[in-house]
């Protein structure tokens, strides 16, 4: 079988996940089955279109990579550091007595003990990327369960570490000098290197590229933060994912997070989606026609045996009984480490190729089954579902205030903001507002708030309030039309310009509309007035009473949308009448009404 | 010498004649302070600290007010509700008025005859300013009597310098008398 070349392959891809993946999402099963099965079918065990599944695997291996370091964003080392428990305890528990279980299943046929305790490990592990995605999808990623179940595929990803430097000394039985107090040192060089270049060498880094304004040298830079970091770990004996990840989390306080999720985010999308078919595609079909029966009952027995460690697990958690289920399915597949330690395993003479084959399609089709057995699960749970079980399912809300715009406008309302200690997310599209704002400790992110992801990014979803005070109006009323469509709940106010930006923008659906300089050049006048001689209450009320007529002539004007000469002409008009009022009520005031 | 302080309430004092005259003698009193209110608070947002610090260091309170609708005007009441708090005014701790000596100076439109009862306005002046006398006397202070002018729109040049040389001497007094 020939291999297509570059385009014709992208091209099969693309094509078989645009057919499949919305095909599946429409019959309630998710976005992975449809991966799968487009890969089940392309790939060398369906209809053969694509041979080399190796390579495919490999390269969208940046998919699990980019997919950690988006989840290090969004983990600051001290929320990092409030897992420990869970990360240690649910982890341990979790991977040792799986491997333990498993292997005692395996030494029960007859399997020698090494090999035995290998293969338990090997299948021991879960799918990071196939258990995070459907967390994900169903929108648990927040809740209870889903920070479990991240602590515990944190935790195997650290367990992999000793694993596959002690595996080659099992089974090559060669004297391995890797892992050693050198190796050691050397993770601990790379990760003093991430720590102070994130502190000291990567901010100013940011700063330089985000101003020279070309937002694809941006994404390419951080992509290659991505890469670079995942490459430098995988040096000393560190999986990618998790030196990834841990670049994701040194980054999570940057003000450039926003936008560096906002642009890696498609890259993760198409890559995890890759990687997802290259699962497919490496189900050995051929070998579950030929035996389907064993292999089934394999694939069965791994879940349940995983299942009853995960329950356990579950249960120290503290979950619900249906949350205690969900965690189970979510992690009892194996996932892609063991594709990776079978293959060591068969190369070195430890494991009989045929057994390797074997636990191959096993644990590919049981990553199959994560999907599936969750749909399955919610279909069942909507029958029966109990309220006092589905609880924890709340998600919390934001409830805070983003502010766009942070020049001399939109600083005031922060410092107000501020002071009160509200929530308040900051975005600006200046890099010298951001340098120096952080500075003064203000949460600050860089990025355009015109673009809708950027608003998502910024969580306008759970938002309380979107003040847009941007300088630029077309880009207030550009915003302000985004936030209105797509966030129809969100409470939006707004700074306008002009006279004609109030209505436009009170169009667009924003709910307080302020003139940038009126409030402030009534002020003046109405010190001015006092200065004249008007006694500081009227003077007050005076420049009130102004406000109260102009605010009405511009709600007027709205009838005249758009037509230049009525709108002149009513302006005139208005400033007529706005004359004979003012002077009425002036006059009233010092006239005959002789006060006590 | 007692520190006197005079709060000034008047939401449109270019219309009187008569507390313009009565202000700018009191000007004149050795000691006084003079807090004119809607002067310092246009918008009503009464400084509750600066206005506690003031009644601190005086010993004698003036309040200076017309009648308007039976009371006094709005911006006195929002004086009160802001300044006279709970653990300052009253309540525990709530003793830094106790007993200062106070006078109430209003001035009404209406001439004295329409302050009777079955007249226009139904009562003597007294019933309308009892919610401030009793305001005082709750914060412990010492209220002596009131200094009215009736018909304070309708006064002559010279009546109104002959009020304005009484209200001075009223002032005089209380500061000058024995506190109980």
């Amino acid at each position: 079988m020939e291999d297509p070349d570059f385009l014709d392959a992208a091209f099969i891809f693309l094509a078989a996940a645009v057919i499949a993946v919305p095909l599946f999402k429409r019959l309630g099963l998710g976005s992975i089955l449809g991966y799968l099965a487009a890969g089940m079918v392309i790939g060398p065990y369906g209809a053969g279109v694509i041979g080399d599944v190796e390579s495919i695997l490999q390269f969208s291996e940046i998919g699990i990579a980019l997919l950690m370091f988006l989840i290090g964003l969004e983990l600051k080392p001290a929320t990092l550091w409030q897992l420990r428990r869970q990360l240690l305890g649910l982890g341990s528990v979790q991977v040792i007595g799986s491997t333990l279980l498993i292997a005692a299943l395996v030494a029960a046929f007859g399997v020698p003990i090494p090999l035995a305790l290998a293969i338990g490990l090997a299948l021991a592990m879960s799918s990071t990327p196939i258990a995070l995605q459907t967390l994900e999808e169903g929108g648990h990623d927040k809740t209870g369960v889903g920070i479990a179940a991240f602590s515990v595929l944190l935790f195997q990803d650290l367990a992999i570490i000793p694993v596959l430097a002690v595996i080659p000394i099992i089974a090559m039985e060669a004297t391995s000098t890797e892992f050693s107090l050198w190796m050691e040192l050397k993770i601990v060089g790379v990760f003093a290197f991430f720590i102070l270049s994130s502190r000291f060498l990567l901010r100013p880094l940011f700063r330089y590229i985000a101003l020279t304004g070309l937002r694809e040298v941006f994404t390419s830079f951080a992509l290659l933060l991505v890469v670079g970091s995942g490459l430098l770990t995988e040096l000393v004996g560190v999986s990618m994912a998790l030196g990834t990840f841990m670049a994701g989390v040194l980054l999570a306080d940057s003000e450039y997070r926003h936008e560096m999720e906002l642009n890696i985010e498609p890259f993760k999308g198409l890559l995890m989606g890759l990687f997802f078919i290259a699962v497919g595609m490496s189900v050995n079909l051929a070998l579950l026609v030929a035996n389907p029966i064993e292999i089934i009952l394999l694939v069965v027995g791994l879940i349940i045996a995983k299942s009853l460690v995960l329950l356990l697990v579950g249960r120290i958690a503290g979950f619900t009984r249906s949350d205690q289920v969900y965690f189970a399915l979510l992690l009892a597949p194996a996932g892609e480490f063991a594709f990776v330690l079978i293959s060591l395993l068969t190369a070195s003479a430890m494991m009989p190729v045929d057994v390797g084959a074997k636990l191959l399609v096993v644990a590919s089709l049981s990553m199959l089954m994560t999907p599936l057995m969750i749909f399955l699960r919610e279909r069942v749970l909507r029958r029966f579902t109990k309220a006092e079980d589905r609880q924890s399912d709340v998600e919390a809300s934001e409830g805070h205030v983003i502010i766009a715009g942070f020049g001399r406008f939109g600083q005031i309302i922060g410092r107000l903001m501020l002071s009160l200690k509200i929530p308040t997310i900051v975005v600006d599209s200046n890099p010298n507002h951001i340098e120096m704002l952080r500075k003064f400790g203000y949460k600050v992110f860089y990025g355009d708030v015109t673009r809708l992801d950027l608003l998502e990014a910024a969580g306008a979803k759970d938002a309380r309030l979107l003040i847009l005070a941007m300088d630029d109006s077309a880009a207030v009323l550009k915003a302000a039309e985004q936030a209105t469509k797509h966030f129809p709940k969100l409470t939006k106010l707004a700074r306008a310009s002009t006279r004609g930006d109030v209505n436009k923008l009170k169009a667009a659906g924003v709910h307080h509309v302020r003139r940038e300089t009126f409030s402030s050049s009534l002020e003046i006048g109405e010190a001015a007035l006092r200065e004249l001689g008007y006694p500081a209450h009227l003077a007050h009320r005076t420049t009130g009473r102004f406000r109260r007529y102009d605010e009405i002539a511009i709600e007027q004007a709205a009838k005249f949308n758009g037509d230049e000469a009525a709108t002149a002409d009513f302006a005139k008009r208005s400033h007529k009448e706005l004359e004979n009022l003012m002077g009425h009520d002036v006059a009233s005031e010092f006239s005959k009404d002789k006060g006590w | 010498m007692k520190n006197i302080l005079l709060l000034y309430c008047h939401p449109s004092p270019h219309k009187s004649r008569y507390n313009r005259r009565l202000q700018e003698v009191a000007r004149k009193v050795p000691n006084i302070k003079i807090r004119d209110l809607y002067d310092l608070y246009p918008s009503m947002h009464v400084d509750e600290k600066a206005e506690q610090e003031a009644l601190v260091e005086a010993d004698v309170l003036v309040l200076q007010f017309p009648i308007y609708w039976f009371s006094a005007p709005a911006l006195l009441k929002e004086w009160m509700d802001v300044v006279l708090q709970n653990g300052f005014a009253y309540g525990e701790g709530g003793t830094a008025l106790k007993g200062k000596k106070t006078m109430i100076a209003a001035s009404t439109g209406a001439p004295i005859s329409a302050y009777q009862p079955g007249a226009t306005h139904g009562a003597k002046i007294e019933h309308f300013l009892l919610p401030f006398r009793m305001t005082a006397e709750f914060c412990g202070m010492d209220v002596g009597p009131a200094f009215v002018t009736h018909g304070a729109h309708a006064l002559e040049y010279d009546d109104i310098n002959a009020r304005a040389d009484a209200f001075i001497e009223a002032i005089q007094h209380l500061a000058e008398s024995e506190g109980t």
